[in-house]
């Protein structure tokens, strides 16, 4: 077996895929676009956020930010997480949402993923491995709203503690790099 | 099937950009219980374990939290047809907000047995119920981050004390 190809018992290690009729997951493996990025590999930012979430099936992802023109990481995404799941169904009137431009995702091994774009959705409709993928998608959308709200919570808290004392007193207490992790991975 | 599921369906579908028949997701709300709420009732109360979620048939909603301080703060107004305390259901929380109508409204509910059943049936129903959460929560995830980066940024560099 190559290093980047994907077999079925790939996809059965995944938690929402075991149990689901073989021949489902060959077919979705046939019909899947996969992303295959060696190690320290960068997925270009453009493929991230307009082509629909990623499924990682093997290997491992991190995100970094850059913050004062350095890297830094804020989150890992691992086998059977997905990552880019904003983009899956996004109107033409959500261009006005302000898309992240400061991250990138590299490869930290050789990684194969998956591209959930809405035509695979489409092409498995009525497929145990659909229903399984959209149950998959909808826990890992209620963890990272949950962690971005979270974050939003933390970060007006900061912002009210702060303020006072900016005024009189020109201080800042201590901050922490708490937002940036769950805001693009759910991982805290 | 009634007009009005029909019509229900149609409009959440169009507003979420799910592209498929409403006549699914109508026969979804058709089978689901309804209730009605008078103006300044509450549908759920913030803290309270997570039951159920709706969807709003007609009417609109206000959404309420409570700061640091304790303070009521509403954060928006849901307007029908809507989908109403979700995330409660799927990831088994407490509700983060309380809601409360606005105006006399009418909600289809969705209690956790029947929300476990459309996450997984196989039928045209099940999958536009499916795909319309998607949808709704992708946004829902969009807004919310993109509000967290402004803060973000708001609060400036990271300095080390």
């Amino acid at each position: 077996m190559s290093d980047t190809s994907l077999t079925t018992a790939d996809l059965e290690r995944i938690h929402a895929f075991r149990g689901l009729p073989t021949q489902e997951l060959e077919e979705l493996l046939a019909a899947a676009p996969l992303v295959e990025l060696l190690r320290e590999e960068q997925l270009s930012d453009e493929g991230v956020l307009t082509e629909g979430a990623l499924l990682v099936v093997r290997g491992l992802l991190r995100v970094f930010v850059s913050q004062g023109g350095q890297p830094v990481l804020v989150g890992e995404i691992w086998p059977g997480e997905v990552c880019g799941e904003e983009a899956l169904f996004q109107l033409e009137e959500d261009a006005a949402v302000e898309p992240p431009r400061n991250a990138s995702v590299v490869a930290a091994v050789n990684t194969v993923a998956i591209r959930l774009t809405p035509e695979l959705l489409e092409q498995a409709r009525g497929t145990r491995t659909l229903a399984a993928m959209q149950a998959h998608l909808i826990h890992t959308l209620a963890d990272r709203i949950q962690s971005t709200n979270l974050g939003m919570r933390k970060a007006w808290l900061e912002q009210q503690v702060r303020e006072p004392m900016d005024r009189p007193m020109q201080m800042r207490p201590p901050r922490r790099r708490w937002g940036l992790l769950s805001l693009l991975t759910g991982r805290s | 099937m009634p007009k009005g599921d029909l019509a229900v369906a149609t409009e959440l579908l169009r507003t979420h950009g799910v592209d498929c028949g409403p006549e699914g997701l109508a026969r979804v709300l058709e089978s689901l219980p309804r209730t009605s709420l008078r103006r300044r009732e509450l549908l759920c109360t913030e803290g309270d374990p997570s039951g159920s979620m709706w969807v709003l048939l007609s009417g609109s909603v206000q959404v309420i939290k409570r700061d640091y301080s304790g303070r009521a703060q509403k954060l928006a107004v849901l307007r029908a047809p809507a989908v109403v305390g979700h995330m409660g259901v799927v990831g088994g929380n407490p509700r983060s907000a309380s809601c409360e109508a606005k105006t006399r409204i009418e909600v289809a509910v969705v209690d956790k047995e029947r929300f476990q059943a459309l996450l997984s049936e196989l039928s045209p129903a099940a999958d536009a119920f499916r795909r319309l959460l998607i949808s709704g929560m992708s946004r829902q995830l969009a807004t919310g981050n993109a509000a967290l980066r402004r803060l973000l940024r708001e609060a400036g560099p990271y300095r080390p004390s």
